[in-house]
């Protein structure tokens, strides 16, 4: 433990990393999760079959394979290109393989999530939206958009959980989160009980806070909703 | 280059035995959470004081620590103890890798289980135990005969749902050197330096086999659930709980 200690603030100053990793892949999410469903709800004919494949596909895939799948791939990939336009290989870096493999995955969760909360939200609204002679554009970007991230809070919520104890697997390809700052700790202090310990609390501490975050976030809305 | 490796046996048979692993880690966890996490449902709910504040504590720690790290906390830090090295427990669980996933993602398991019982448990209506008491049950007939049962096929979409989390974070095991479908997958690549194709193949086992235990969960549930046995328990059911419901008013 003693040897451990002076590499604390080390440890826990990965916390910057992997909450920066949460929330850029979270939003990432969102975004790909709030485009699929509006793309849904436009009612094209082949929209509502890609999304369900899409969403099948991704939601069976571990989060860990999908992370090699995209760093390995991006890596060659970016060799080949390299090969052919002639100028030097470069490596696509472990945080932009991680934000694109976990959000175009958790997108897939956030598309459930967003149809789910557009399925709640009464019809009449947008009808009522149309009668006031909104243009389309306008219904989506004032009415449905809105209400519909209003109705999706809580099960975004608890995504964003997820999400942050995910992030830990970004470890594996080389992220400097605390995961890894732990591991490295460990190995060269040779007390991995310890240095494990401590990120287990790290994660914790901000679960806990998230946790609080969200039922703060949910209160607000649920009153703004009823008023 | 891709293609051949892509139709070799090599890769599919190192991929079917990887898969075994995966499904072995899968059932093993799952059956050992499944214990764990009634008991800890049930003592959240009809626990006293003490127990339930266990549980709650429980369900807090496993809940909020990343598997990888739980993984990484017991698979290099618990050997440090070196009363657990002496101990029986070392040769069975922490000894190898194998046993070492098994144990974390039981631990792990048993958290989330334990809420989607809890959620199960809190369906059971008060007449159904009532019911149990008023023909002589004692209290521990009625939670194993009455409660467990229905709670257990109320909640059987999100036991199935932890069977899918729980495969997925199977892949998890592959950190540790455990041989799983990924793990195989990426043995695989190694040694025909190709990392993609086997794990595309991977890939593709890991939809085929989440859709099967998908498939399983929605069986299960419709077979519970529209039998006439099932139709008339729940009128039974609906009869007894308006009764309690007038009872109270």
């Amino acid at each position: 433990m003693d040897a451990t200690l002076p590499f604390l603030p080390y440890i826990v100053g990965g916390l910057a990393v992997t909450i920066l990793t949460s929330v850029t892949t979270f939003a990432c999410a969102v975004a790909i999760g709030l485009a699929a469903t509006l793309w849904v709800t436009t009612g094209h004919p082949a929209a509502n079959r890609i999304v369900r494949v899409y969403v099948t596909i991704f939601r069976s895939l571990p989060e860990l394979l999908c992370i090699f799948i995209v760093y390995f791939g991006c890596e060659i990939a970016l060799r080949k290109a390299a090969a052919s336009f002639g100028f030097r290989p470069v490596s696509i870096s472990p945080f932009l393989a991680v934000t694109v493999a976990i959000g175009v995955q958790f997108g897939a969760y956030c598309a459930e999530i967003f149809s789910d909360a557009h399925r709640s939200l009464n019809p009449g609204l947008f009808e009522a939206a149309h009668a006031l002679g909104l243009s389309r554009r306008k219904v989506m970007t004032r009415v449905t958009i809105p209400l519909t991230l209003q109705a999706a809070i809580p099960g975004l919520g608890n995504l964003f959980l997820v999400m942050l104890k995910i992030s830990a697997l970004a470890s594996v390809i080389g992220l400097e989160e605390v995961t890894r700052r732990a591991k490295i700790v460990a190995g060269s202090t040779r007390e991995p009980f310890a240095s494990y310990a401590i990120a287990a609390a790290c994660f914790l501490v901000v679960t806990a806070g998230a946790a609080v975050l969200q039922t703060r976030l949910e209160r607000t809305f649920r009153t703004t909703q009823g008023a | 280059m891709t293609t051949p490796l892509l139709f070799s046996d090599t890769l599919w048979l190192a991929i079917l035995r990887g898969l075994q692993t995966t499904i072995l880690l899968t059932v093993l966890s799952m059956t050992f959470a499944f214990i764990l996490g009634t008991a800890l449902a049930l003592m959240k709910v009809y626990g006293g004081a003490v127990a339930a504040s266990v549980s709650v504590t429980y369900i807090f720690l496993f809940r909020g620590i990343p598997l990888l790290i739980l993984l990484y906390f017991l698979y290099y830090g618990a050997p440090q103890l070196s009363f657990l090295r002496a101990s029986p427990l070392w040769d069975l669980v922490f000894s190898s890798a194998f046993g070492t996933c098994v144990l974390a993602f039981t631990l792990n398991n048993a958290a989330y289980l334990a809420e989607a019982i809890r959620g199960g448990i809190l369906t059971v209506k008060k007449g159904q135990m009532e019911a149990g008491f008023a023909i002589g049950f004692t209290s521990r007939q009625v939670i194993s005969r009455i409660t467990l049962p229905i709670a257990l096929r109320n909640c059987l979409s999100q036991i199935g749902n932890e069977a899918i989390f729980t495969i997925k974070a199977s892949a998890i095991a592959s950190v540790v050197t455990v041989r799983d479908l990924l793990g195989e997958a990426q043995y695989v690549g190694n040694i025909y330096s190709d990392n993609l194709t086997p794990l595309l193949a991977a890939a593709v086992l890991y939809v085929v086999l989440v859709q099967i235990v998908e498939g399983l969960t929605r069986w299960a549930r419709n077979a519970l659930h529209a039998g006439p046995d099932r139709r008339r328990e729940n009128a039974k059911a609906a009869i007894v709980s308006t009764q309690a419901f007038k009872e109270k008013i």
